[in-house]
């Protein structure tokens, strides 16, 4: 985004660099923008990076997730600040230099169009295949096709749905790449080969990285249910967790790196600027109500985005409004998980486990067995559907291999009853406190159950 | 070859599209026999209607300066009818060029000069 020699770059800050930007008496000025807001990106990665280290010794799980949701949005947008400022700063040298816009004016060359391509369906579908194949063997496994003995969380799906969302990250990456791949070819010179050698240069630089990518995610869907057999399911988690950052940030700097070299390769042969900087709201936005492609190339970071002139470009801003909304409503309600404890209570011959809008009723003479435990920690305990809080266990989770357990206790508490019911169901439940707990097991006790 | 579409211009995209091809195939741009992009193609790279390149394309056809079929695509014919004629609308079109160029001041011989020069003589 903020290029150090930005003289080999064609667009500097999200305007296409020009021969008026590389030579005297703008080219200072140029360097002073391009400078400052380097500078200024930098101080804000400073801070931001400062603030995380604070963060990280925030105690208390939904104070962590909600100031840390903050922090990214804002460090996002803190990021962008210097780039629009530097876009506009540069925006109003080109007036001054008298560039005419270029609004309106599109190049294509009769050579490239269609005929650049660098992604061979071969190169995705093998990873995609060898996904898939896992995934139908966790799901072979789970039904008990295959019969796997070191596999304790077997028919809980468990494991399938984490393949399986792996996977499907796979297919997202494919349908990008394939996307990228088909980008509209960037005319630079008035000579064919040139815009062919330099598109097709871009296009490989893209899709290596995409296939990649696609590589790296099948070797983590193997290496994910390799754990998952093994029964590391924290272990797993981190694992998979510290491998997916790694593998985005070797795919940004190889990207960078590649994308880097082709542009100073080809600076040189800039001949035809196709000026289409007025479509770019800040050098990041781009809406173009003219252009009738949904998706272009982006002017700052990697690959595609969207044109909110289009109109699928305007359902996908209404998206991320309604995500930013649902962000905040996710956020609200997990406060409200914490805050609002479980409570358990006899009534008309019933057990009822309460809490916000969730409860469980259990019929007292359908209790087959109700055992107080305080040692959850010695069980194998893994969430099927539900919430997994500090101080909320809420939903179906697998216990021992066990399948289908119903989940309604704070497990911070230590008490909790474990019930059977004549329906084969099990529950463990406790109030919000080992006291509260305790009374209700005295009560069915009472009962006699 | 280079298309150059203005989109505030007051000639419709398609007739730009046209124009650019035949001046193209008139210059050597484009040789006979070569491969034209697809209509989807040509449509993607310039952010465009497929209609619009359609319509561009199937104007070419009937003026017999391309040759589409379902397997190939387009491409530019082998060749092309040498009518020795120049058509009703561009001769009304010289005549306001030549017009116009009475009126800056430009002489007839400069304006031979420049049209030898278009044409490829000089």
């Amino acid at each position: 985004m903020y290029p150090a020699k930005w003289q080999n770059r064609k667009l500097i800050l999200g305007l296409n660099n020009r021969e008026e930007f590389r030579t005297a008496p703008a080219a200072d000025e140029v360097e002073r923008i391009v400078t400052t807001a380097r500078r200024r990106a930098l101080y804000i990665t400073k801070g931001c990076t400062a603030l995380s280290v604070i963060l990280l010794f925030l105690h208390g799980m939904i104070l962590q997730t909600f100031i840390w949701t903050v922090f990214i949005f804002a460090a996002i947008f803190a990021e962008t600040v210097p780039f629009i400022m530097g876009h506009r700063d540069l925006m109003a040298v080109k007036r001054r230099l008298g560039i005419a816009s270029g609004k309106g004016i599109s190049f294509a060359d009769l050579k490239a169009a269609g005929s650049v391509h660098a992604l061979k369906p071969g190169r995705v579908l093998v990873p995609n295949l060898l996904g898939l194949a896992v995934v139908v063997f966790a799901l072979l496994v789970d039904l008990g096709v295959i019969n796997m003995d070191t596999v304790t969380a077997k028919g809980s799906f468990l494991g399938t749905i984490m393949v399986t969302t792996y996977w499907l990250t796979g297919v997202l990456i494919t349908f990008f790449a394939y996307l990228m791949g088909n980008m509209k070819n960037t005319v630079i010179s008035t000579d064919s080969d040139i815009n062919a050698n330099y598109n097709r240069a871009k296009k490989k630089n893209l899709a290596d990285l995409n296939v990649l990518f696609l590589w790296l995610n099948t070797i983590l869907i193997f290496a994910v249910y390799l754990l998952f057999m093994m029964g590391c399911s924290e272990m797993m988690l981190m694992f998979s967790i510290g491998i997916y950052i790694a593998i985005m940030m070797i795919y940004m700097a190889l990207f960078v790196r590649g994308n880097s070299r082709i542009e100073a390769r080809y600076i040189k042969e800039l001949s035809l600027v196709s000026d289409d900087d007025e479509y770019w709201i800040g050098g990041l936005i781009y809406y173009n109500p003219t252009d009738t492609r949904a998706m272009v190339e982006k002017r700052a970071g990697i690959g595609t985005t969207v044109n909110y002139g289009h109109p699928l470009g305007k359902v996908s801003a209404v998206f991320m409004v309604l995500i930013l909304a649902a962000t905040a409503l996710l956020l609200i309600w997990l406060g409200m998980l914490d805050v609002v404890p479980v409570s358990l209570r006899l009534e008309d011959d019933k057990l009822i486990c309460h809490q916000l809008r969730d409860e469980y009723v259990i019929v007292l003479d359908d209790i087959v067995s109700a055992e107080l435990d305080d040692e959850l920690s010695e069980h194998k305990i893994y969430r099927t559907f539900g919430v997994g809080m500090g101080n909320l266990l809420k939903g179906d989770f697998t216990v021992d291999g066990k399948s289908g357990c119903k989940f309604f206790m704070n497990p911070a508490g230590k008490a909790y009853i474990r019930i059977e019911t004549a329906d084969g169901k099990c529950y463990y439940i406790s109030g919000e406190t080992a006291e509260d707990t305790n009374d209700i097991y005295k009560e069915l006790e009472r009962y006699g159950r | 070859m280079i298309i150059r579409i203005d989109e505030l211009s007051d000639v419709p995209i398609y007739q730009q599209i046209r124009n650019q091809i035949v001046m193209g195939i008139s210059d050597g741009s484009l040789s006979p026999g070569e491969q034209l992009p697809t209509v989807r193609a040509l449509a993607l790279e310039l952010g465009i209607n497929i209609m619009t390149v359609s319509k561009a394309y199937q104007q070419l056809k009937l003026e017999g300066y391309i040759m589409t079929n379902r397997k190939n695509g387009a491409r530019v014919r082998i060749e092309i009818d040498k009518q020795k004629g120049i058509s009703g609308q561009n001769r009304t079109g010289l005549k306001r060029i030549v017009s116009e160029a009475r009126l800056s001041g430009v002489t007839k011989s400069e304006l031979i000069t420049l049209v030898e020069e278009l044409y490829g003589d000089k």
